[in-house]
């Protein structure tokens, strides 16, 4: 009786955590938090293209100061887990594993995979007026113009989302690296790219396959 | 006398009805002559066929038949209104077919036409898709090259001892009752003697091909000197390994188990076969946290690449994984080359509404039709691939038996879960497999939605994976 209501937990606990699963530029309790508390928030998006959930860099700004954080949802310790598989019952293993797992595919938050970047002060400003150059509240994507017709599969997506305290805007590009090579000259997605750019000189994250 | 008025009134209806229907199938006629059936009709009349000459800068010339291929006749319009007409053209030689590729650009001034013959050294080249502004631009580019390149001129940049031949394509015009309308020029290339890989230089009557026969029809291709008596149609099937895999053990390990010993991933490569296309896999420093990309070449219709990524390759990833990276890679190209072989390198999103000859890709066309509008090909080649993802999981795990040595700890969810990976954002495992609740401990209740399973068992066999490449 007691397994079964346990497993019944379990699975509303499964049920409940994945039904609120993220898809790419969606919203999270994460974007909410800084539309509530900060003034102006850019926050890039990464895509990983695998079961691991995106990777977010976030460039704030509020009263004059610039802040620099990082989400990124690696569970360091799920070694741990596996390396115990074998000596262990395999059902407790298999719900220890379940529930482990969990945890990481949460929408982003402010939780412990939150973190901050640790840059100057002035250097965080400089950041910001770099980005501004982009002009990023002025920028369109991918469904304001035409296609260009060259081809590539698996080419991952670009996603901006930029945060003021009336709205929260998202935009979405495709491989626009290989776009502006093949398509050269399109305004926004040289914007896309200069500010990822920036975002990966200043805001450079672990990135994680395995 | 009521008679007479009956008769009077019969015979007047039926000039009425006559004189109607005899307006109306001239009328008709107007209608259906559309410009490139007049065109051809101009065509088939003013005996150009006859008026094409393979001409040399020193005098010589040999006649050349043209073969024009109407199903291929096109439209487009230039910028100041005037109708073009693009049509493919072969020209023989004797019984050969001069290297290259030739399109006739006719357009209609005043009461003639007037035609431009376009050339490309590259077989084949139109008979992909190109865009009316490509039209425009070869249209205005072969404009240029015929005016730009007088006949007689000899290439200065080669040595003074090597003798040089420029040879042109002279095509005279006739309108319907033989009288010249016109010519045009189109420079095609320059011969010299002892210039290794060019075309020896022609005695009389016109040059020898690169396989040594006068007028022979043998063209020099990236595997070498094809066509004409070689007996070789096509480049045989090319897979370049590039030495950015060649220098990773990782990749390399990954990818020569499977170009040797896959039959999944054999199958999905072997749609290369015998057809004149390149797949090149490489490493590349590639932008966010994807693990590869399929490219096609927009100004080469015959090149594919799939290119790993570099910081995915040099990641703790194992080779398991790379394998599975690189059978979703050849995934994508095996679509996209025989999707391109059927339509022609069209913007595929516009003409995959078609009905394809190729029973082989039906499914595939049953997705297309389903999902046309606002659908990036992309999203169609994943809801296909996730269709048919045992064709990514057999060979995962064909790969696997023959290779890991965790093999044993295995079962069919961690492949699936390893196969799934990149495409469980589709629709079909959205609504088909995410919510299955699947029993997968052996002799247990315990049970685990699709997804979630799948993501574990991913996760599991990325540790677990050891594949005998002397490194894990």
């Amino acid at each position: 009786m007691k397994v079964s209501i346990l497993l019944f937990l379990f699975f509303s606990l499964v049920k409940s955590v994945y039904g609120q699963l993220h898809t790419d530029g969606s919203m999270t309790p994460m974007h909410n938090f800084f539309q509530q508390y900060a003034d102006s928030t850019i926050i890039i998006e990464y895509p990983t293209g695998g079961y691991d959930p995106p990777k977010y860099g976030i460039l704030t700004k509020t009263d004059g100061l610039v802040n620099t954080f990082y989400y990124e949802a690696i569970d360091t310790t799920w070694h741990k887990i596996s390396s115990i598989k074998k000596s262990t019952p395999i059902v407790l293993w298999n719900m220890l594993a379940n529930k482990k797992i969990l945890y990481k595919n949460m929408p982003a938050d402010i939780n412990i995979f939150f973190n901050i970047v640790p840059i100057l002060p002035d250097t965080a400003k400089k950041m910001w007026l770099d980005i501004l150059k982009f002009k990023p509240w002025q920028l369109l994507d991918d469904k304001s113009y035409p296609k260009c017709s060259a081809v590539i599969m698996d080419g991952g997506h670009s996603i901006m989302h930029l945060i003021t305290k009336k709205e929260i805007k998202t935009l979405i590009y495709y491989a626009p690296y290989y776009y502006e090579k093949q398509c050269p000259g399109n305004k926004n997605r040289q914007g896309i790219i200069g500010i990822e750019r920036l975002f990966g000189r200043y805001i450079p994250l672990k990135g994680s396959y395995e | 006398m009521r008679k007479s008025i009956s008769k009077f009134f019969v015979s007047a209806l039926f000039i009425v009805v006559g004189i109607f229907f005899i307006f109306n199938a001239c009328k008709k006629d107007r209608i259906l002559k559309d410009p490139i059936a007049s065109a051809k009709d101009w065509y088939l009349k003013s005996e150009t066929n006859k008026g094409t000459v393979l001409q040399s800068n020193k005098g010589t010339s040999q006649q050349i038949k043209q073969e024009v291929d109407w199903n291929t006749a096109r439209t487009f319009q230039l910028d100041d209104g005037t109708d073009v007409i693009g049509v493919s053209v072969k020209m023989k030689l004797g019984k050969s077919e001069l290297g290259g590729s030739y399109m006739l650009l006719i357009h209609k001034s005043k009461n003639s036409y007037q035609v431009q013959v376009a050339y490309n050294p590259e077989k084949g080249f139109f008979e992909g898709y190109m865009s009316d502004r490509g039209m425009i631009a070869l249209y205005k580019q072969t404009l240029n090259v015929n005016n730009k390149k007088p006949l007689g001129g000899v290439n200065k940049n080669k040595l003074m001892a090597i003798t040089c031949t420029s040879w042109y394509l002279v095509t005279t015009y006739y309108d319907g009752y033989g009288n010249t309308t016109g010519s045009s020029s189109q420079f095609l290339y320059t011969s010299c003697s002892g210039d290794l890989g060019d075309y020896p230089e022609p005695d009389h009557g016109g040059p020898v091909d690169c396989a040594g026969v006068l007028a022979g029809g043998a063209y020099l291709s990236d595997c070498g000197c094809i066509g004409g008596t070689t007996g070789i149609a096509a480049c045989p099937l090319i897979i370049r390994t590039d030495s950015s895999i060649t220098n990773n053990p990782k990749a390399k390990c990954a990818l020569e188990k499977l170009l040797r010993n896959n039959t999944k991933f054999d199958s999905l490569i072997n749609a290369f076969t015998g057809q004149t296309y390149n797949l090149k896999f490489q490493i590349k420093t590639l932008s966010g946290s994807k693990r590869a990309e399929t490219t096609w070449d927009a100004y080469n219709h015959q090149n594919f690449e799939i290119n790993l990524n570099r910081s995915f390759i040099n990641s703790n990833a194992p080779v398991l994984q790379v394998a599975k990276t690189l059978l979703h890679e050849a995934f994508h190209a095996n679509l996209m080359q025989r999707a391109y072989l059927i339509f022609g390198a069209s913007e595929i999103n516009s003409n995959w509404i078609k009905k394809p000859e190729n029973m082989d890709l039906n499914e595939l066309i049953d997705i297309f039709e389903s999902k046309l509008s606002g659908t990036s090909i992309e999203t169609i080649h994943h809801e296909y691939m996730a269709k048919n993802i045992n064709v990514i999981a057999a060979g995962l795990k064909e790969f696997a038996q023959k290779y890991d040595f965790n093999y044993n700890n295995y079962d069919e969810y961690d492949y699936l879960g390893v196969a799934w990976e990149g495409l469980h954002e589709t629709q079909y495992f959205i609504q088909n497999i995410k919510y299955n609740q699947i029993y997968y401990v052996p002799q247990t209740s315990v049970h685990m939605r699709a997804d979630s399973l799948f993501s574990r068992r991913n996760d599991n066999v990325k540790i677990d994976s050891q594949v005998d490449c002397g490194i894990h």
